[in-house]
């Protein structure tokens, strides 16, 4: 596992962007701490863009909050951010993992997601994602829904390298 | 001393259809081992099996929780093989997390994350009742005739500890 | 053939960012497990990560491995549990002396563990309010995926696993591992 590339944001910014990812690796990991500058009590959505791109996305998601539980479907990939209106300084954990990211076949998506807020609600997910697209992902955004990313929110981008150790067998 | 780790023992990048993928001869000195699976079977309601070192009986055990996109579930069960979480004839991704395989004085715990978007987000927790070291890995999929399909990519790593 | 550190940095290529710092493997039972001296490695490492196996005393229901940062005990620590049984999934939080990880094993039966991989960022960062995230499990009760909160913004400069029940038994296992961001 290898880093490419770590963002910690010194201003307010609307989106972080990983631009002319190597294509040298296998898979890679995204693990984001995040916080938007709007006035939730909660959280709200960090969209996650291939290429920048919306479309041709889709996620199945299973959540809880309090003691609420659920499960959806939709259009975009689910991940989440602490929404500004949470106990301060307070900034989610999750990691993504987007595995064959060069291949020439739509690309499956695992998100493990979390937000946290001692002065009100939070909340996990695990969540399967989908780009359901054939071009490789040369570069990855993460935009907020509401506002903007406070400073301090980070996001590091690891590269992961299949290959074999000459003992190990696979057959 | 911090010492590298997350190391690449092994992988296949099927050119075909596979009914079994097994990766043998696992060294013992790695605590922990994560398997990749990316890819899809052959079948549209179909699951990853696992087995550890050949064994049969009925000593494999797990408790998931998921969604389907309308409704959460959980459950519980045991067999002959491990389920390790869904893996239909859509494009999936799973992770398998398989803590102290080369320990031998526990039974083995392999937590899994298996992701189809066009299906299920589910996580598992899993438990191979063997104190043996496990040297093998099997993978088949769930249903008579069914196998990995082409272009599936499995892979293996090796975290010490 | 190992390939020298050299030859990788001058293809650009680093030598990995994902280390083990240290592990402890129980060799007879323990009240608790810590790991101290960390701001050793606040300037090589961004991230953290956990990777426990874990069995208590105790033979009765499941149990909590507990975390706490810097050896405090007060009650300055939240958790938000989404969790499977085996026969429905539940969310809930709670507030206390503690951050919750997940199950281990006990002695109920013969060699149980129970096992959780638990992810802190930016531990060593003074601007955030530390915050966890496991994903664990024992297959015979249930697993869980936790958000942790330590209502603190100070560095990580000791972590402590605290068995809710009992001691810890022998083979109990923790790693810490350090990762890189540059």
């Amino acid at each position: 596992m290898q880093i490419i590339e770590h963002q910690e944001l010194s201003a307010a910014q609307a989106s972080i962007t990983f631009s002319s990812i190597p294509q040298t690796f296998t898979d890679l990991l995204i693990v984001t701490s995040l916080r938007d500058s709007g006035s939730t009590n909660g959280w709200t959505n960090a969209y996650i863009r291939p290429n920048g791109l919306s479309t041709n996305l889709s996620t199945r998601v299973l959540y809880g909050f309090s003691s609420t539980v659920g499960s959806f479907s939709d259009t975009f990939i689910y991940h989440e951010t602490v929404g500004g209106g949470s106990s301060a300084n307070t900034f989610s954990n999750s990691s993504i993992y987007i595995a064959n990211y060069t291949a020439s076949a739509a690309k499956s998506i695992s998100v493990d997601t979390s937000t946290a807020n001692n002065g009100g609600n939070a909340i996990n997910a695990i969540v399967a994602g989908l780009w359901n697209s054939t071009a490789a992902i040369t570069s990855l955004s993460l935009v907020a829904e509401v506002g903007n990313f406070v400073q301090y929110s980070s996001a590091t981008l690891y590269g992961i390298t299949k290959g074999s150790d000459g003992t190990t067998v696979v057959s | 001393m911090p010492t590298n780790t997350y190391t690449p023992l092994a992988t296949i990048s099927l050119t075909g259809t596979d009914s079994e993928i097994v990766f043998s001869n696992i060294p013992n000195t790695y605590r922990d081992l994560i398997i990749i699976a990316s890819g899809q079977s052959t079948a549209a309601n179909a699951n990853i099996l696992a087995r550890f070192n050949s064994d049969s009986g009925s000593n494999y055990s797990w408790v998931y929780m998921g969604g389907d996109g309308s409704s959460t579930f959980s459950g519980s069960s045991s067999g002959t093989s491990g389920d390790w979480g869904n893996f239909p004839n859509a494009q999936s991704v799973s992770v398998f997390q398989i803590m102290d395989y080369s320990a031998t004085d526990k039974h083995k715990t392999t937590l899994v994350r298996s992701n189809t978007a066009s299906t299920y987000a589910i996580a598992y927790a899993e438990r191979w009742a063997s104190t043996t070291a496990i040297t093998s890995i099997s993978l088949t999929i769930s249903g008579s005739g069914n196998s990995f399909a082409s272009g599936t990519i499995l892979s293996l790593y090796g975290v010490i500890a | 053939m190992l390939i020298p550190l050299g030859i990788l940095a001058a293809s650009g290529v680093s030598a990995g960012s994902f280390d083990l710092l240290e592990s402890q493997v129980l060799t007879g039972t323990a009240s608790s497990v810590t790991f101290s001296s960390l701001s050793t490695y606040a300037s090589t490492y961004q991230h953290l990560q956990l990777r426990i196996v874990t069995r208590m005393g105790g033979t009765g229901g499941a149990k909590s491995n507990l975390l706490r940062f810097n050896g405090i005990s007060t009650s300055s620590y939240k958790s938000q549990f989404l969790l499977g049984n085996g026969s429905a999934v539940s969310s809930f939080s709670g507030s206390g002396t503690n951050i919750f990880l997940g199950i281990g094993g006990n002695l109920a039966t013969s060699n149980r563990f129970g096992a959780a991989v638990i992810d802190i960022l930016d531990p060593f960062e003074t601007t955030k309010i530390k915050v966890t995230r496991s994903l664990g499990g024992e297959a015979a009760s249930e697993l869980t995926l936790i958000s942790g909160l330590w209502n603190s913004t100070a560095a990580v400069s000791s972590i402590t696993l605290i068995p809710e029940t009992a001691d810890y038994q022998i083979g109990s296992r923790f790693s810490l591992y350090g990762i890189k961001a540059a």
